[in-house]
């Protein structure tokens, strides 16, 4: 068991691409650390390396005490868990298990013994002498659990392990990957673009774009103060909704469309950042859950009117799709789809409660928590504090 | 319920006659293709007065193996054929062999090499090795008597088997390099994880998967050249080197040879394939299916 350290990692690919920039993270022992971000932002170019499936181009990489950087992948003592599983197809799950002791040279008696205990583990006992294309998908996602931790391990890497899932699978191998995990108390990279994943699977979260990491720490402080827009709009979901808005001189209150939002003097104490940007534009981040139905339908500065688009009943919860004429933001490389930083029609997303019916085109008051905003810099991106 | 089923009769009939239709057009084939072979195992298994009867018989009245004894160089009828048909037997088999062999071990390390290794110009090189699948047989063999005539392996089992692996070796490298692009690189990842060395991957994962594709690389091989003719016509041109299909051509030229004892000799060569085919089919269909599906 030991801690990974990544030192101001570079990855150059020959044809000139910059997949990853001075990455700088470090995994403590037995700690679950996740990389995520969206397809394409390094992250998995990130773990290869750590196993060394990738070369470093500049930066050192430490497992342990160990400098790692330049040893080659089966002398680094990790266990890494592929997307694809990556079962050998010609043998049985035990020999799968096995494959990695069997080339320590342990006596047969001995892979024997471990294979059956990490088969228990995962409850693969009676699947031991089967070929993996006899498996289920959840049964193979299961071997190459197994695979990892019978070696017992420095380190664990998994990249994607559970995105081949149905949904149901999925949130069920979360909570065992989680739980396994826990128990061996061995440090984990684990890579996935699933934000939800990153939020319930996570010690810390590190969170990459375009090859650079964004902002690491705990999931709730990711969520609860995000440092810059790609964070608030990539955890969380549905997403954060973010505008465009003006600030008074005196910062007293908050223009959004043609609507204003009355701002309490608290906010300015806790939030001193905001001083500088009386009568300059911000972006403003409403969390859907932070927004509730008000009744009354006059303006009083604490509420926004807004039509109603869609309402999306869940069951315990609705999602009110709405729009008013405030302008969207879009944060840069989480929608794809987008422009980076395109505006379009101020649409968003309420979470309310469950009773009620709202129709389509409907009229609504929204209730807005101003010491629950977030604010960003327009320019930069980077968000508003102290 | 009378009304639904009313047109399900022409349906039905329709069907048949298609089923019908298709039967007779397999017979047609079959007839074309086997009837050759079927008739040269009715004539090698009479005498020779009764193969040259008139009409001809269909059927071989009581079985005769006296030809067979006569192709291996025994009975009364051997000195006919002076036992060459038993030296090209072997020939054959150590030639198809030899060239399966050495065709394989090249391919399947080649091909994995084109598969997994960066280096420059690979993919120009695989397309030029493989492009030479292209090329008429008759453009080479005048250019490959003259190498091997300079080398002094005209007439040797090592010239023979160079030649026919140099012209095997495209396909078999093209069905192993199939074989290697299907296998996902992360399969051989989680082997160097799990601390294997190359060797260790390549001896250990990536052969035993590819297996299906060398069984089928090797089948083709030893068939293409089992069934050589012109190379080995040219190339060896003594019994030593001679195998079945040059000597069967030879059989009817050389002295009075009886119809009856060439046509066993033929199904002799024929048999070797045929049990080839029939056995083995299985790994040739997923060899080659392998790379494709999933």
């Amino acid at each position: 068991m030991a801690s990974i350290e990544l030192g101001a990692i570079n990855k150059v690919y020959p044809n000139g691409f910059h997949a990853v920039h001075d990455l700088e993270i470090s995994v403590a022992d037995g700690e679950f650390m996740v990389l995520v971000g969206p397809s394409g932002c390094g992250k998995t170019t990130a773990l290869r390396m750590v196993a060394g499936l990738e070369e470093v181009t500049t930066g050192f990489l430490r497992i342990g005490d160990r400098d790692v950087t330049t040893l080659p992948a089966r002398e680094r003592d990790i266990a890494m868990v592929f997307q694809n599983y990556a079962l050998y197809p010609h043998m049985t799950v035990a020999e799968n298990i096995g494959f990695a002791l069997s080339l320590r040279r342990l006596s047969k008696a001995e892979i024997s013994r471990r294979v059956s205990a990490a088969a228990e583990v995962l409850s693969l006992t009676e699947w031991l002498d089967r070929k993996p294309a006899q498996l289920s998908g959840g049964q193979r996602q299961r071997v190459a659990m197994g695979r990892a931790i019978v070696r017992e391990p420095s380190a664990f890497l998994m990249d994607e392990p559970l995105s081949n899932l149905d949904a149901k699978l999925r949130v069920q191998m979360r909570a065992e990957v989680s739980r396994i995990q826990r128990r061996l108390g061995v440090a984990t990279m684990y890579v996935t673009h699933d934000q939800t994943e990153a939020m319930t699977m996570g010690d810390r979260v590190a969170v990459l774009n375009a090859g650079v990491l964004q902002q690491c720490d705990q999931p709730q402080v990711l969520y609860d103060s995000p440092d810059n827009l790609f964070v608030a709009g990539f955890m969380g979901s549905p997403a954060m909704n973010l505008y465009e808005a003006t600030l008074a001189p005196d910062l007293g209150s908050l223009g959004l469309g043609s609507q204003r939002l009355a701002l309490p003097q608290e906010l300015q104490r806790a939030r001193p950042g905001l001083r500088a940007y009386g009568e300059r534009r911000v972006v403003v981040g409403l969390r859907p859950e932070h927004l509730a139905l008000a009744a009354g339908d006059a303006a009083d500065g604490r509420t926004l009117a807004v039509d109603t688009e869609l309402v999306e009943a869940l069951g315990s919860e609705q999602l009110l799709h709405f729009s008013f004429d405030a302008r969207r933001i879009y944060a840069p490389g989480v929608d794809e789809e987008r422009e980076i930083g395109e505006a379009v029609a101020g649409i968003g997303v309420a979470r309310i409660e469950p009773e009620g019916q709202l129709r389509q085109g409907e009229r609504v008051r929204l209730a807005v928590r101003p010491e629950l905003m977030h604010f960003f810099d327009p320019a930069s991106g980077l968000a508003i504090r102290g | 319920m009378g009304a639904l089923s009313r047109p399900a009769a022409p349906r039905r009939a329709g069907r048949r006659r298609a089923r019908w239709l298709r039967g007779a057009g397999i017979g047609v084939l079959l007839l074309w293709s086997l009837f050759p072979v079927y008739w040269a195992l009715n004539t090698s298994l009479m005498t020779n007065a009764q193969a040259q009867s008139s009409p001809p018989s269909f059927f071989p009245t009581h079985f005769v193996f006296s030809n067979y004894e006569a192709v291996f160089g025994y009975g009364p009828s051997s000195a006919s054929t002076a036992g060459g048909v038993g030296q090209a037997l072997l020939n054959s088999s150590i030639e198809s062999l030899g060239a399966t062999l050495l065709t394989l071990v090249i391919a399947v390390v080649g091909a994995y090499a084109f598969a997994r290794l960066r280096f420059r110009l690979r993919g120009a090189l695989f397309y030029i090795v493989v492009a030479t699948l292209t090329l008429p047989v008759y453009a080479t063999l005048i250019p490959i008597y003259t190498i091997l005539t300079k080398l002094q392996l005209v007439n040797t089992y090592i010239g023979i088997i160079l030649v026919y692996t140099s012209g095997f070796l495209p396909l078999a490298m093209w069905i192993m390099y199939n074989m290697f692009q299907a296998l996902p690189a992360s399969i051989e990842e989680a082997a160097a994880i799990d601390g294997a060395t190359t060797l260790q991957i390549f001896r250990r994962i990536v052969l035993p998967i590819v297996r299906p594709g060398m069984a089928a690389a090797a089948i083709i091989t030893f068939l293409f050249g089992w069934g050589q003719f012109i190379f080995p016509l040219v190339l060896g041109s003594t019994n030593s080197t001679e195998p079945l299909t040059v000597a069967l051509s030879a059989l009817a030229g050389r002295h009075v040879v009886p119809y009856t004892i060439i046509n066993a000799a033929a199904i002799v060569a024929i048999a070797v394939p045929a049990l080839i085919v029939f056995f083995l089919n299985r790994y040739i269909v997923d060899g080659i299916v392998a790379g494709s599906v999933k």
